[in-house]
């Protein structure tokens, strides 16, 4: 069984990005075998993410007032004694203040790449594909 | 960088608005206003009035000589010696070329300049004590001296008549010239006249007898009016003569007016006699002792009174009749016209009333009990006359006998609002809670809301070319048509469905007045109205009918208004943003401008065009035809005050380098109404635009800078459009020295060598404070695209399941596109806030940002 955790802390995003992958995902990995879980925030994602850590997360960057996804990303790691969870960053902020140059930090500790908001389908697909080992999508950062 | 705001009204004067009335004589009504002293009139006897051509009237008082806007009452500045020879005014009079020319007792005749107000004594008439004075077509003057004696001015130089005429024997009252030259003479031993104004050739007019003439007017046609001692009018063409009332006294002065009128004022009073008989205008208003009469060249009488101030009488647009006249009530409610062109008019409590060329009566034959009221009425194509009263249900009248249609003999309301007749000659009667009955050969029908109306209180009906009866109701319009009542559609949208008038106009178009919501057109299955938001002058419409220039004519609670139909379906088909109606009020001769409503028929316009319309103080008509001008009149500047410094020669100015104060104070020449006029202005290079200035009659600009400036002001009437814009001032202030170019190229060589040592440092400065500008704004771009990137996550990710769900996927798709179009945009944008800081350095272009973002 392969598990998904989305984290946003807004709740239309989450339950459309549950509902998109479940369809998407359904016949390449059949039923019953792919399992999302959703958090509202950093915390609730590294709590989850310790209990039952996931095969992919895919969080959002800034998500107030609570710490944002890089750092959720760092906690985790930390947790998990410097082992990464594969991370998927979403972000509509863009590359504005030190957020590229941290999100550039996360890619190197582990994170598998982060998406501009509104995230195309197919780019999502590549990368959950990629971060699931179900087909050969190319890496980019 | 200028710096100019408009200053609070600073005036010297406020504006005074005396009391208007309305005075009723035979076949007219006359709007009358009165000033005194409390009004700003420096004295309450006036003796002379004359307006000159820029509009303003002129008026002597033996308190001194006044000009007079409509509104203030403003006295020039003179030297002593005028001032003083200006208490005693006997005559004001214009001259071919405009001046003013002033006669005084003792003090001689004097030239005024209206415009600068500088005065000038006639040398060759000094200490002369001026009777009477005239131009004549060689602009020669002719004065009359109080000793007696006659002289000509002309050429600066005086002559008398030749030795030998015996003129000189008598004492000269008045002097005119008819517009064929001659020139009439009033004296103590009756009138005497000199053909082609030939001093040599004087003759005494033999049918008057030798009686004292103390009032001349010429007729155009050779006929001559002669007021005298005793109550004497003579008509010199025919050798009539007309006796005034016992008692009116000496005719001091007759004028005879534009509809043939004739106005003699008296010792006792003003009187006019129309052609039948003599009436005594305004006593109760003050005018006893009239001491001259004045027709302005619009045709409105100026009355000088002895002690009793200066009076104006206007010929109103609007005859009201009321009590006074005959009918049995003042509060008139329904109106219709009978078939022989009578106008009959119903009554709140009281009887019908009838007005046939210009009498009216009270019809106390015909009608319900005094207890009731009359609310509709119709003289149906059969000639039956139909009454719908306040409790009493419905009565039909035919030769002379009087049917009663009520709750006792099973009619379903004892309250009928309103009847109308089909083409079908079907009679249509509304009730105020009994719904709608159609009777036809004596067969009643009844419709209620069971039947399909929205309300049981009908107010109103009207019948469209294709036969559809529209009946309006309390909550909303229905439709009649092959037997069956349906509700409008649109009445859900109504802001108020209390439909009071209904009107098919001459396309077949449906309009509809509302209470409280304003004036609706029923098109193409809608309802659109027009509101007071948009212009309308009141949102209750209690009657809407149509002229035969083109307007429509409204009623309601605040008044009486029309609007140009074109106007309004331009606001009801998109191509203006509100309509600007012309109201009338008291100015125009209503008694009141709150018109009865609620009923049908609320208004009428009759076979010669007029309109009548109920008001609470009586039945009100007017002609449309005879409504005078509809454009604002002139606005004219008064003065200008430069840093506090008054300037009443309004003219060009050309000051010296600096900042200035400036205040203009204007006016606008309507000398009856107005306190109603409102204005705006604009001091173009400084003000964009106009600005409306509401009643304000000043504008008030701080610290004007050096520059060229325009001053303009305009004038707007309760029914009128935009006047003529005032004369334009223009108002040049120099600008300092050091502005000019060759100073300034001197100062800029000898600046730059300092400016291009502290050049580098200054860089420094400048490139820190602009990189911190940037990182900001770029701070500011990310927040926003975050905001946008969001809810379009959202959009995005349900299209996509839309699209993985395979339903539909061509317009999932669509909307795909659209989106990828809105986010290129946004990359566009993001492009950059991904600058950084150090990619770029102060005086970069925008194509430089972009050339460093490509780079990396």
């Amino acid at each position: 069984m392969r598990r998904l955790l989305i984290v946003d802390d807004d709740v239309a995003i989450r339950a459309a990005l549950k509902e998109l992958l479940d369809l998407a995902f359904a016949a390449s990995i059949g039923s019953g075998e792919l399992l999302i879980d959703t958090a509202a925030d950093g915390e609730e994602a590294v709590e989850l993410a310790t209990d039952h850590p996931p095969d992919l997360m895919i969080m959002d960057v800034h998500m107030p007032p609570g710490i944002d996804g890089i750092e959720a990303f760092h906690r985790l790691r930390d947790r998990r004694n410097g082992q990464p969870v594969r991370t998927l960053f979403l972000t509509g902020y863009g590359s504005a203040g030190n957020v590229s140059e941290r999100l550039a930090d996360a890619i190197q500790l582990g994170a598998i790449g982060y998406l501009l908001k509104p995230v195309p389908l197919d780019d999502l697909r590549r990368r959950v594909e990629q971060a699931l080992g179900l087909g050969t999508g190319t890496s980019s950062g | 960088m200028r710096l100019i705001k408009v200053l609070p009204m600073l005036l010297t004067g406020m504006p005074c608005w005396s009391a208007t009335s309305v005075i009723s004589a035979p076949e007219r009504s006359y709007v009358h206003r009165m000033w005194q002293i409390e009004d700003g009139l420096p004295q309450n006897t006036v003796t002379a009035v004359v307006r000159t051509r820029d509009g303003y009237l002129w008026v002597s008082t033996l308190g001194g000589l006044v000009r007079f806007d409509g509104a203030q009452f403003y006295q020039p500045p003179l030297s002593q010696e005028a001032r003083g020879a200006f208490q005693r005014i006997t005559g004001l009079m214009l001259d071919a070329a405009g001046t003013l020319w002033v006669a005084t007792e003792g003090d001689g005749v004097w030239r005024m300049n209206a415009r600068t107000h500088q005065v000038e004594q006639i040398p060759a008439l000094r200490s002369t004590s001026v009777r009477s004075m005239v131009f004549d077509g060689r602009n020669r003057l002719w004065v009359a001296t109080a000793e007696g004696t006659l002289k000509v001015l002309e050429g600066g130089e005086v002559r008398g008549p030749p030795a030998g005429v015996g003129l000189l024997d008598t004492t000269v009252l008045g002097l005119a010239l008819d517009p064929k030259g001659t020139l009439w003479i009033g004296t103590g031993t009756g009138l005497w006249r000199a053909q082609n104004a030939d001093l040599s050739d004087f003759e005494r007019v033999r049918v008057i007898p030798s009686e004292q003439i103390w009032s001349i007017w010429p007729d155009g046609d050779g006929s001559v009016l002669a007021g005298g001692d005793g109550g004497h009018l003579w008509q010199l063409s025919g050798g009539t003569i007309q006796y005034l009332p016992e008692g009116a006294g000496t005719v001091t002065s007759v004028v005879r007016d534009r509809r043939g009128g004739v106005w003699t004022g008296t010792l006792d009073g003003l009187y006019l006699f129309t052609g039948e008989k003599w009436t005594r205008i305004g006593p109760q208003e003050g005018l006893e002792f009239v001491r001259f009469l004045y027709q302005d060249p619009d045709g409105d009488l100026w009355v000088g009174t002895n002690g009793a101030g200066l009076h104006l009488l206007r010929e109103a647009a609007f005859r009201v009749y009321d009590r006074t006249d005959g009918l049995g009530s003042d509060q008139v409610l329904a109106v219709t016209e009978d078939r022989d062109g009578s106008i009959l008019a119903g009554a709140n409590c009281g009887p019908v009333g009838r007005v046939d060329r210009d009498r009216a009566e009270a019809l106390t034959e015909i009608g319900p009990r005094d207890a009731d009221c009359v609310w509709s009425l119709l003289r149906s194509s059969d000639g039956t006359l139909w009454i719908g009263t306040w409790g009493a249900g419905l009565l039909r009248a035919r030769e002379g006998r009087t049917t009663t249609y009520g709750p006792e003999s099973g009619f379903p309301d004892s309250v009928v609002v309103a009847l109308f007749e089909d083409r079908k000659r079907a009679i249509w009667i509304g009730t105020i809670s009994g719904g709608a009955c159609r009777m036809i050969d004596g067969r009643l029908s009844r419709f209620r809301v069971e039947e399909g109306l929205p309300n049981n209180s009908v107010r109103c009906f009207a019948q469209d070319r294709g036969g559809t009866i529209w009946i309006g109701t309390d909550s909303g319009l229905a439709t009649y048509r092959d037997g069956i009542i349906s509700p409008h559609g649109g009445n859900s949208g109504l802001k108020s469905a209390r439909v009071r008038s209904l009107y098919v106009d001459s396309d077949d178009l449906l309009w509809f007045g509302t209470y409280g919501g304003g004036l609706g057109l029923a098109r193409d299955g809608r309802l659109d109205v027009l509101t007071a938001a948009n212009g309308l002058l009141d949102d209750v419409v209690s009657w809407i009918g149509e002229d035969r220039l083109g307007f429509f004519w409204l009623t309601g609670n605040r008044g009486v208004y029309r609007i140009a139909r074109r106007e309004l379906l331009d606001y009801f088909e998109g191509r203006q943003t509100g309509v600007y109606p012309a109201a009338f009020g008291v100015a125009d001769g209503l008694k009141t401008i709150e018109c009865a409503g609620g009923f049908q028929p609320a208004g009428v316009v009759d076979r010669a065009g007029r309109i009548w319309v109920p008001t609470i103080r009586g039945l009100a008509c007017v002609d449309p035809a005879n409504i005078r001008t509809q454009r604002a009149p002139p606005a004219s500047i008064d003065s200008i005050l430069i840093n506090g410094e008054i300037r009443r020669e309004v003219a060009n100015l050309t000051l010296p380098a600096g900042r200035y104060n400036m205040e203009f104070r204007y006016s606008g020449l309507d000398l009856v109404a107005s306190d109603k006029l409102t204005f705006r202005h604009q001091l173009r290079g400084v003000d964009p635009d106009w600005v409306e200035a509401g009643s304000r009659r000043s504008a008030s600009y701080a610290s004007v800078p050096p520059g060229s400036y325009e001053f303009v002001a305009q004038s707007h009437g309760p029914a009128t459009d935009w006047g003529m814009p005032s004369r334009t001032i223009e108002i040049s202030v120099r600008d300092y020295t050091w502005k000019i170019w060759w100073v300034q190229l001197t100062a800029a060589l000898t600046v730059a060598a300092a400016v291009y040592l502290l050049g580098k440092g200054r860089q420094v400065l400048l490139h820190r404070r602009e990189m911190e500008k940037v990182e900001a704004a770029r701070q500011l771009t990310a927040g926003i695209l975050h905001e946008f990137r969001q809810p379009l996550q959202v959009v995005r990710t349900r299209l996509d399941i839309l699209t993985v769900r395979g339903l539909p996927v061509e317009d999932a798709s669509a909307a795909l596109n659209e989106l990828s179009a809105l986010l290129e945009n946004l990359e566009r944008i993001q492009s950059l806030s991904d600058l950084r800081t150090k990619d770029y350095a102060a005086g970069d272009t925008i194509a430089d940002l972009k050339g460093q973002r490509e780079k990396r």
